[in-house]
């Protein structure tokens, strides 16, 4: 715990959103930097490419693109920063790497195909679930 | 030294409160619920024999058709008499049976009462009053020398088969206290008898019960001699003469 | 009765008695008693009208009085309120009336008075004890006190002495946070008690397999006394011994034979009689209660589910006057462990090697739809289940309609049933209305394990005004006194034909009531009995605009609603020609005629009978995870609402046949459930009317065609068997098992 302390050092803040926006490309950098060693650590060459890690971290960035204020986004990328060292520290488990950035929040989609376009709302909620 | 002294008083009240006994001081002769015994069991046969048949139609007479229930304690004491003394569960059943109700409200009655014994009792059975008066007159003596005599604890039965001592609630005999009552079974519902024995000392019980067992009956009523019922020792006391008329008008004149 | 509510009631009442008058609020914590401190002035105060300001009360738990004659009302007083109520009520009653709730252990509405705890004396002014309200008629003009130092005292005092020999287990003890002594000791009890000696032990006692008893917690209010022997009807309790050796019980070890037995765990008010199966498993209140009906008879019992999760915990009672009072039987309260066993959780399909292996719904969908659209239409029969609600089987008839098939009924209603006219098949006088009967005539029936509330219902009647009731089928323990009339239809037909004894008893009735039961919709002569039956109304004059006594007593919960829904099979042989056949729920049809090549597909919530013989198995949900109406046998609608989750990947009945019709490219018009309800609103529109008793317009005597068919000499045979045993849920229950294996034992 006091490693991970030692490592994440708060910034002083941004200031101005240009710097902001240089400090998010630097972490988005030292994040694909560390994406082999990610990928190394979990085990995650079977289930995922370094490119499409890459994409994830950058969909990651980019839904918080709308943010303007330099100090809720220095907020973020403090967190941003936070987690990239959980993650390098292997501080986490294979499957929260799987679930958070190769799954992604759509979870496990299977019935994806074209055999349901057809179907009603009905049936495609039926399929999925009771509770609809 | 004083804290020695202060642990064995407390020993000491300790053990006073265990020598009270743990279980409620019930007078009845059995538990609340039935446990099969092989002489008291619910498929063993009972009925009234003929003689006592007669009885409990007359008995059956006293209370109107739709409220026959109302027979159930006489019905059950003929039922002890013709048992020896005691009520196994099927006798209770045929009673039942008699008077038309469910078992169970038979039983509530029969355990309500501490005159049925639902337990084996002697053929004499000997009753010790153990309420207040009979008490500091020492029937606790009179207990315990029975006890003594006889061999046996309370509501137990003598090996032959003849005696047990129970305790009962007063019996209104207080002015002659410490008195025992003595239910002879031995000769069935004919020869029933219920005697008090008042008056009585350690020493005359166990001649009474000598008495009994040697077939003798032994006079009942206060075995004091000196007493006759219940008046006072050695004669009357008071109102020797003849009573003054009492102090008011004669209405007659008027 | 909770805590909570008598403690927010004490509390609400003390503030807003004293909030209008400033130097009364703070000078009554202090002076807590100015009458006794000056007793002439307290009697020399005129009796002062209540203030205006006073809020009116409301009668506890919004009790309705009902004045059978406006002449005989009486004014008491409560507390100062004066209230009117009928003759003949008790101080208690009155009480209640007034918005007072009086502490009680042993007085229960329903059961006689015993007056033997003590627990609800009050003062009543010119009294010179406090006099227990329960027991004591009220009388014109009489001053109850409910409030004074002397009624709170005498409630201490009480208290105290219950307590005496009550354990102090409420930690270890099953009725904890609902125990009636719990809540009354901290709302009325004293914060310390005198007793230092040892309390009393009692032996415990074995009532059977649902019914669990701790003695020593008992506190001797008889109710359950009172309940086995006035509403169950098994004189098997008793209060044996007396005075501090006072116990409750059997004397000979006996089970408790009754079907309502599990309602002594309900009316005691400490934790003396608990429910085994629920035994340690929950606390209440960790419970979600879900106000729900029961499924596994005709009868509709209210009930509230309590569940933890996606579990079941246990069920209870509710209060509904009309159907079930405040009981429920043992099959209702116990089945439920059932509903977590042998459930179905995927879809499947039966391989060539003949077994059944798990599969997507839209695979299993597919493979039904291919097969439905391979053979003739009327070769299509469906079946509801005794558990189906309306929905459901509104959605069955329409895709079988669908698809070219008008094959589809409802188990347990026969192969022709008289869908036609409403009081062909509906308890005509209403369960509540059989109170009014004063004979009756059973024909084929026992209620006692048909509809154990009904009979619970004809008990009280036969209890209350000695009605005579005979009885026509195999001879069988009612429960009550009833003439055995005979077994065949023999009996009938002289009946019919006056020229039995019991049809004077019949005819001098004012209103007799028969009671035919559901199994003889199964038999062959069903329209001549049912011919014989109306001839027997009609001569004792059991149809009058003001009284229908022609009962029909259904078995299953799914009966009424299929009837009215006019589930009614086309061919009476459509079983022997099937080649599919779908079984929505339906485990007790006879498939031994069914072609050996007929594709099958069961659709229910339990590996049971139908799966046996099914190709297809579709899990659905069962009546405790779904929304669905069900009518009852006196046609009186009510809803389910889901307490828990279904089990695995199950789904709603009537959204399964939706998704199916979508797939077989026949697609229902509805998506939601009050889709499917507009459509029930067009083919039945009584079954939207929730809690509504429609009554049959048209009498049956009125049109009806010539039977020609002559009675069979069948002997009437029972419609049910094991009375705990009658569904898939009740058969799949390890408690119902239990019961089954000692409590059925001859």
């Amino acid at each position: 715990m006091s490693f991970t302390l030692r490592s994440v050092k708060v910034a002083p803040n941004s200031a101005s959103l240009e710097e902001a926006r240089i400090r998010v490309f630097d972490f988005f950098r030292s994040a694909c930097r560390s994406i082999p060693t990610i990928m190394d650590i979990y085990n995650l060459d079977d289930v995922v490419t370094p490119s499409q890690l890459r994409a994830s971290i950058a969909s990651q960035i980019r839904k918080n693109c709308h943010i303007t204020n330099p100090k809720v986004i220095d907020m973020l990328l403090f967190k941003g920063i936070e987690e990239l060292n959980n993650v390098v520290e292997h501080a986490k488990q294979r499957h929260h790497i799987i679930g958070q950035y190769v799954v992604g929040s759509g979870g496990l989609v299977q019935d994806v195909g074209t055999k349901d376009q057809a179907n009603s709302n009905f049936l495609k909620n039926f399929y999925e679930t009771n509770y609809f | 030294m004083l804290a020695r002294l202060a642990t064995q008083r407390l020993l000491e009240i300790r053990q006073a409160f265990r020598q009270i006994p743990q279980t409620t001081r019930s007078f009845s002769t059995a538990l609340n619920y039935h446990l099969d015994t092989p002489d008291n069991k619910p498929d063993l046969p009972w009925e009234f024999n003929d003689a006592n048949k007669a009885k409990v139609k007359e008995i059956l007479s006293h209370y109107p058709s739709n409220y026959k229930q109302s027979a159930v304690i006489p019905l059950l004491d003929l039922a002890q008499q013709q048992h020896g003394g005691w009520l196994p569960v099927s006798a209770m059943n045929a009673v039942a049976k008699v008077i038309e109700v469910a078992p169970i409200r038979v039983y509530e009655v029969a355990t309500f009462y501490s005159m049925f014994n639902r337990a084996k009792v002697g053929k004499y059975h000997l009753l010790v009053c153990g309420t207040t008066p009979c008490m500091i007159r020492g029937s606790r003596e009179i207990e315990d020398a029975l006890l003594k005599h006889l061999g046996v604890k309370r509501n137990e039965v003598t090996k032959d088969g003849m005696f047990s001592v129970g305790e009962m609630e007063c019996m209104g005999c207080c002015v002659n206290a410490p008195m025992i009552t003595v239910a002879d079974y031995s000769t069935g519902s004919e020869g029933y008898t219920y005697n008090y024995f008042e008056d009585v000392t350690p020493k005359r019980v166990v001649e009474i019960v000598e008495m009994l067992r040697r077939g003798e009956k032994p006079p009942r009523g206060t075995q004091n001699p000196m007493r006759i019922n219940s008046g006072p020792e050695g004669g009357n006391t008071t109102l020797l003469g003849e009573p003054k008329p009492p102090p008011c008008r004669d209405l007659d004149a008027c | 009765m909770g805590l909570g509510l008598l403690a927010s009631r004490a509390l609400r009442s003390s503030r807003l008695l004293t909030s209008p008058s400033p130097r009364f609020s703070f000078l009554r914590p202090i002076v807590s008693t100015p009458e006794l401190q000056n007793p002439e002035a307290a009697q020399a105060q005129p009796e002062a009208p209540p203030p205006a300001d006073l809020p009116k009360r409301a009668p506890v738990a919004g009790a309705r009085v009902h004045f059978t004659n406006p002449e005989d009302a009486i004014e008491v007083f409560v507390d100062g309120y004066p209230v009117k109520i009928p003759k003949g009520f008790t101080v208690l009653q009155a009480c209640e009336v007034a918005g007072v709730d009086i502490p009680r252990f042993c007085y229960h509405s329903r059961l006689s008075i015993a007056g033997n705890c003590r627990m609800c004396l009050v003062e009543v002014e010119k009294s010179p004890k406090p006099v227990a309200s329960c027991a004591m008629p009220a009388l014109p003009g009489m001053k109850i006190k409910t409030d004074t130092p002397i009624a709170k005292k005498a409630r201490e005092g009480v208290m105290e002495f219950l307590l005496m020999n009550h354990p102090l287990d409420c930690p270890i003890c099953d009725q904890g946070g609902e125990c009636d002594l719990q809540d009354q000791s901290m709302a009325f009890g004293s914060d310390r008690g005198r007793f230092t000696e040892m309390k009393r032990s009692v032996v415990d006692k074995n009532l059977g397999p649902l019914v669990k008893t701790v003695m020593t917690r008992c506190i001797q209010c008889t109710r359950c006394v009172r309940f086995a022997t006035e509403v169950a009807g098994v004189q098997d309790l008793g209060m044996l011994g007396r005075g501090s050796g006072e116990e409750i019980g059997t004397y000979v070890e006996k089970l408790m034979t009754s079907e309502l037995s599990g309602n002594v765990i309900d009316i005691c008010p400490v934790g003396a009689l608990t429910s085994k199966p629920f035994a340690f498993k929950a606390r209440n209140w960790e419970l979600k209660g879900t106000e729900s009906i029961d499924v596994t008879d005709a009868v509709g019992s209210n009930i509230r589910i309590d569940s933890r999760g996606p579990e079941i915990m246990r069920i209870l009672p509710r209060l509904n006057e009309d159907i079930n009072e405040e009981w429920i039987s043992d099959k209702t309260r116990f089945f439920y462990d059932g509903l977590k066993r042998q459930r179905l959780n995927d879809p499947m399909i039966r391989g060539s090697d003949g077994r059944f292996k798990a599969v997507s719904w839209r695979d299993a969908l597919a493979v039904i739809a291919e097969v439905i659209h391979q053979v003739k239409p009327e070769e299509i029969v469906g079946v509801a289940g005794k558990l189906s609600d309306a929905e459901s089987m509104m959605v069955l008839k329409d895709f079988l309609n669908r698809m070219g098939s008008n094959n589809v009924w409802c188990e347990g209603n026969g192969m022709h049933p008289n869908a036609d006219l409403r009081s062909g098949y509906l308890l005509n006088s209403g369960i509540s209305g059989l109170e009014k009967a004063d004979a009756f005539l059973l024909v084929g029936t026992q209620p006692r394990v048909e509809a154990a509330m009904v009979n619970a219902r004809i008990r009280k009647t036969v209890r209350a005004t000695e009605a005579k009731v005979g009885y026509i089928g195999p001879p069988t323990d009612l429960n009550y006194d009833h003439q055995h009339l005979g077994t065949t239809t023999q009996t009938l037909k002289e009946i019919a034909e006056n020229r039995h004894p019991f049809c004077s008893t019949l005819s001098n009735a004012k209103n007799p009531s028969i009671i035919v039961g559901a199994g003889i919709f199964e038999r062959g002569d069903k329209d001549a009995i049912f011919a014989a039956i109306e001839t027997i109304a009609k001569n004792c004059k059991a149809i009058r605009p003001d009284w229908n006594g022609l009962n029909v007593l259904l078995l299953n919960a799914a009966q009424a609603a299929a009837l009215d829904l006019g589930l009614v099979p086309e061919s009476q042989n459509c079983i022997e020609s099937a080649k599919f056949l779908y079984l929505m729920g339906a485990d007790d049809v006879s498939l031994e005629k069914l072609p050996s090549d007929a594709f099958v597909v069961y659709q229910g919530h339990h590996g049971d009978r139908g799966v046996y013989r099914a190709n297809v198995i579709l899990p659905a949900s069962a009546f405790t995870e779904k929304e669905g109406t069900y009518e009852n046998t006196e046609g009186c609608a009510q809803q389910t609402l889901p307490a828990v989750p279904t089990v695995g990947d199950a789904r709603d009945d009537w959204k399964i046949i939706r998704a199916l019709s979508e797939v077989a490219g026949a697609r229902l018009p509805y998506d939601t459930v009050s889709g499917v309800r507009s459509r029930i609103r067009v083919v039945a529109p009584n079954l939207l009317r929730v809690d509504e008793r429609e009554a049959a317009t048209f009498s049956s005597s009125l049109v009806k065609p010539e039977i020609k068919q002559e009675m069979s000499s069948e002997p009437f045979g029972s419609a049910v068997e094991n009375f705990y045993m009658t569904d898939s849920i009740t058969r799949a229950s390890k408690i119902m098992a239990q019961c089954s294996a000692m409590l059925l034992k001859k």
